[in-house]
């Protein structure tokens, strides 16, 4: 029995320690982020919608970053990650988009594991493996992958309540509480609208 | 009187609560604002856009407070400006602003005090624009290299998202170069 109590707490321990290793190195992430000219702005779900090619539920299953640099300087970033479709609701083009297909995504956003340092346009952040969104995208004209419309109105994260974008950065104030209030009722009118 | 009193308290809680915020800044700044230095990668003048760029980097020189030249030795520029055959879907352009200490190390900040920026154009999103909104954008861009934020207020240069269809900072930006340098 004593055994099994010093075995109970000994992994209590290890997995706290371990919790609080991913925390910290979370905290320790430095954030950048780059001042972006954005040409599309949505003040409702509908604007959007009507302005994506594509509308669908994937989940995010692997990314890679990408960096251009000028010596030490980042001088533009991006991920290209991959999505597997669960449902598709908008495929204006007839695109090859079925349920479990991989779809190749470009997020404005890139993460630097060596330097632990994350970079995003406009506050952008990064989709989190393994977690579904809905997504509305535009092929991309010059690669064959797909665009997220917006930055990030076009990311709607469905695993849970929170937008996942930072505009605060680096005491920027990329947009402003009337921006937020107006995401975050996009996102909510999109999470009711469009289920899996 | 009372009812006087009373209407002066109320009023002057009211007209501040109502006033529009202007200019936003980061709270950085260039140390050097009156030598400034612009340099054009090939990648911008073999895509057509050099004399953007040139309006761009020179769109705030007639306050004052700011002095842009070009500079053909990259090793000397403030402002460098590169561009991407990338379609990178709603970006057109974006500037992120370094820091170099004094041992040459740099590092990628808002409010600190700026050396370098490190201005991209993507040529996708970039050539389906106007005449007018491609020197918006290049100003829009040097806008925040000198330290302005989004601004959407009131009219200004700085808007997050879409355009003025106006290539002129609006006098709400003049304000925040005044303010800032």
């Amino acid at each position: 029995m004593k055994k099994i109590i010093f075995l109970f707490f000994t992994i209590l321990f290890l997995s706290a320690c371990n919790n609080t290793q991913s925390e910290l190195s979370n905290v320790n992430t430095k954030y950048v982020h780059s001042e972006s000219k954005i040409v599309d702005e949505y003040n409702y779900l509908e604007e959007m919608e009507n302005d994506s090619e594509v509308i669908l539920i994937g989940t995010k299953k692997n990314g890679e970053s990408y960096f251009d640099k000028d010596g030490d300087m980042v001088t533009g970033f991006y991920t290209i990650s991959d999505v597997e479709i669960k449902k598709v609701f908008k495929n204006e083009k007839g695109y090859a988009l079925n349920k479990g297909n991989i779809i190749k995504v470009m997020e404005n956003g890139a993460f630097d594991k060596k330097a632990n340092t994350m970079y995003g346009s406009a506050g952008y952040q990064l989709m989190k493996d393994n977690k579904s969104y809905l997504l509305f995208l535009r092929k991309s004209t010059t690669h064959d992958e797909y665009t997220i419309k917006g930055v990030y109105y076009g990311k709607v994260p469905l695993d849970s309540n929170h937008m996942e974008y930072k505009g605060d950065l680096n005491n920027s104030k990329q947009v402003n509480n009337k921006q937020i209030e107006k995401l975050n009722q996009i996102f909510e009118e999109a999470r009711k609208k469009y289920r899996e | 009187m009372r009812r006087l009193t009373f209407f002066v308290i109320i009023m002057l809680y009211l007209i501040p609560s109502s006033s529009v915020r202007a200019y936003e800044l980061f709270g950085g700044k260039y140390r050097n604002p009156n030598s400034l230095k612009y340099w054009i990668d090939s990648s911008v003048i073999h895509a057509g856009y050099e004399a953007r760029a040139v309006y761009g980097s020179e769109a705030f020189d007639s306050s004052p407070l700011i002095g842009t030249t070009r500079t053909y030795d990259a090793s000397q520029a403030n402002y460098k400006w590169w561009a991407s055959t990338k379609d990178m879907g709603s970006v057109v352009a974006d500037c992120i602003n370094y820091h170099v200490n004094w041992l040459g190390q740099v590092t990628a900040c808002w409010d600190c005090t700026y050396d370098k920026s490190q201005l991209r154009i993507y040529l996708p999103g970039f050539q389906k624009l106007s005449w007018v909104q491609t020197r918006e954008t290049t100003a829009h861009e040097v806008g925040h290299a000198l330290g302005l934020d989004h601004e959407d207020d009131v009219r200004s240069i700085i808007l997050s998202k879409g355009f003025l269809n106006d290539e002129y900072p609006q006098s709400d930006d003049w304000n925040g170069i005044n303010a800032i340098y």
